[in-house]
């Protein structure tokens, strides 16, 4: 059930280059920021009240000039402002105070934070990584036209990247897909239950490697007999059902048959839950992100495809995939 | 182990209280508490300042932390009460120890960073939600009570104990216990170790359910466990209580036609 797709206009997105250089003057005026504020009021005993303070004055020197001037002294010299979704002008105290948060959160928690910054920033179709997302924002050119709607995102997002068409209907996303995963168990109280016992074994007297092996294999037994009823039965797992996807058998555009849907859910299993085999999780991952169809190594095991419901409105899917993104799934 | 990130409840409005329990919290330990909570001394290369700090932190705990023993006879402990267990381990106790303002000021105490972390994340999780049902006020009323009911439980459950007690777990216990009233559908996003390893959301029954059993599987440690229990139990009565207000009930109202908004025009 392919709709037409014609891309929307593109809109105004900074560099990669520029944003990362901007990073790099504003961390040199926060070091010298910082450096003041600990001679100021630092102790040398206190090693993680160095900490708060270095976060509070990164935070505070984020949060006021972006209040006052609309961007950083770093973001003023290549030319990019902070904008807030929907809105014209410059943010209010407390949005650009958290977004200042977030991002001197990032800077003062040493290569992981520095690490989530830089992919998460340039991953991101529009620039809008953890920090602009935690404050609904985005960086843009000085002179970008505002406001930019939240509303259009979504096809700023599209227009990055043609949505993938397969003739079973448009293919579910990677973060839809993974996101989708984290609502797993939304509509499966059993397993739930499940979980909390196996957590409840851990107090057990049981030697640790017999514990993780135990309950890791109880657990992926559970999964597997749950995920093969519900692919056969009804195509979908309450994640997918909330994102608006379907999982099909390629041949017949129908939910597959147990014994295909019992190999995905082996496959999956396995690449989900078993920590040596994380590697095949990360090849499904890239096959979703770049494959045409996007089917991970469990789709290909069970002959299926992810795709769109074709039941619903296309315009209904979009917006249930947009929430699903957006971290605001019912 | 399960350790929660967030739950999949929206708040109304801002959690101002447990914005600021977290600040007041987090800023007690870095900046009040004597560094040796921070930054433990080193005991191999003893020099005398490492000693001094040493001393300084264990002295901070019995000046402000809550000691059993104090409580159920009402003297400090360097007037050397008649019912204590074991008498501490050091000559310098404070003599001028207000016995029950220690009840309060111990749930604003943390021994150790992590200590300190986790229970603010618990907080956060839990608390932000709860204190948008019950409004600012007795959400504040309902976490001091859960932290004195949780001090008070210890105290009777180790009635000649003489080591200080602190920390917020017991506090914060409360709100946990409320959200099991409040939002038992609610959803957690927990990291669990032991179901395989995985990050998923489960539902708040079982999160809390796990909190409160695993208190009671918990081998001999530190970790004041009659507190949490007391605390969470204190949340769960005083929640029932307050849910008949009818201004809490009014909230609830306008949450479930949020929720109902939210699915007819979705679903």
């Amino acid at each position: 059930m392919a709709t037409a797709w014609a891309p929307p206009p593109r809109g105004p997105v900074a560099g990669r280059g520029a944003r990362i250089g901007a990073r790099a003057i504003d961390l040199l005026a926060g070091a010298a920021l910082v450096t003041g504020a600990w001679i100021a009021v630092g102790d040398a005993e206190r090693p993680l009240a160095a900490l708060a303070i270095a976060w509070f004055v990164l935070a505070l020197y984020d949060a006021v000039t972006v209040t006052w001037f609309g961007t950083t002294p770093g973001k003023a010299a290549v030319g990019l402002r902070v904008v807030g979704l929907d809105r014209v002008g410059h943010l209010p105290f407390p949005q650009a105070a958290k977004r200042g948060a977030v991002s001197a959160a990032l800077t003062i928690l040493p290569v992981i934070g520095w690490v989530i910054w830089l992919t998460s920033t340039v991953t991101d179709p529009l620039g809008r990584g953890v920090v602009d997302r935690a404050a609904s924002t985005m960086v843009v050119p000085t002179h970008t036209p505002l406001p930019i709607a939240a509303r259009d995102l979504p096809g700023y997002a599209d227009g990055a990247r043609a949505p993938r068409l397969s003739p079973l209907g448009r293919v579910g996303d990677l973060d839809v897909r993974m996101r989708a995963r984290l609502r797993r168990l939304v509509d499966a109280p059993l397993l739930a239950v499940a979980i909390g016992l196996l957590a409840l074994a851990a107090s057990l007297p049981i030697p640790i490697l017999a514990l993780i092996y135990g309950s890791s294999a109880a657990w992926v037994v559970a999964f597997v007999a749950d995920e093969t009823w519900r692919i056969h039965r009804t195509g979908t797992t309450a994640g997918h059902r909330l994102a608006g996807l379907v999982v099909v058998d390629r041949r017949t555009a129908a939910p597959p048959s147990v014994g295909r849907s019992l190999a995905r859910a082996i496959v999956l299993g396995f690449t989900l839950y078993v920590p040596l085999l994380w590697w095949l999780l990360g090849i499904s991952m890239l096959m979703v992100r770049f494959g045409t169809t996007g089917r991970a190594l469990h789709d290909v095991a069970g002959g299926t495809v992810v795709v769109a419901d074709p039941h619903l409105d296309p315009e209904t899917q979009r917006q249930r995939a947009m929430r699903m993104r957006l971290g605001r799934a019912a | 182990m399960a350790v929660p990130f967030r739950d999949d409840l929206p708040t109304r409005r801002f959690p101002w209280v447990t914005a600021t329990l977290i600040v007041v919290n987090v800023v007690v330990f870095l900046f009040v508490q004597p560094s040796a909570y921070q930054n433990p001394p080193t005991v191999d290369d003893y020099s005398y300042e490492e000693y001094q700090r040493e001393q300084d932190g264990i002295e901070f705990a019995y000046r402000w932390g809550a000691v059993s023993c104090e409580l159920t006879s009402g003297d400090a402990l360097a007037e050397r009460p008649a019912d204590c267990d074991d008498p501490p381990p050091l000559g310098d106790l404070p003599d001028d120890k207000s016995v029950y303002l220690a009840l309060l000021t111990c749930m604003f105490l943390h021994g150790s960073a992590l200590h300190l972390a986790s229970n603010m994340l618990f907080l956060w999780v839990f608390g932000n939600n709860v204190e948008d049902r019950l409004g600012p006020i007795r959400y504040l009323g309902l976490y001091l009570v859960g932290g004195l009911a949780a001090t008070l439980g210890f105290a009777l459950v180790n009635q000649g104990a003489a080591a200080p007690l602190i920390g917020a777990s017991g506090a914060i216990a409360a709100p946990m216990g409320a959200y099991l009233v409040l939002h038992p559908r609610g959803r957690i996003l927990t990291a669990i170790a032991t179901a395989a390893f995985q990050v998923v959301y489960v539902p708040a029954v079982v999160v809390l359910g796990l909190f409160f059993v695993t208190q009671f599987l918990t081998p001999e440690n530190d970790v004041a466990w009659e507190a949490h229990v007391a605390g969470m139990v204190a949340g769960v009565v005083g929640a029932l209580v307050l849910a008949q207000l009818p201004a809490v009930k009014r909230r609830r109202a306008l949450d479930a036609a949020d929720v109902a908004l939210r699915s007819g025009a979705e679903f």
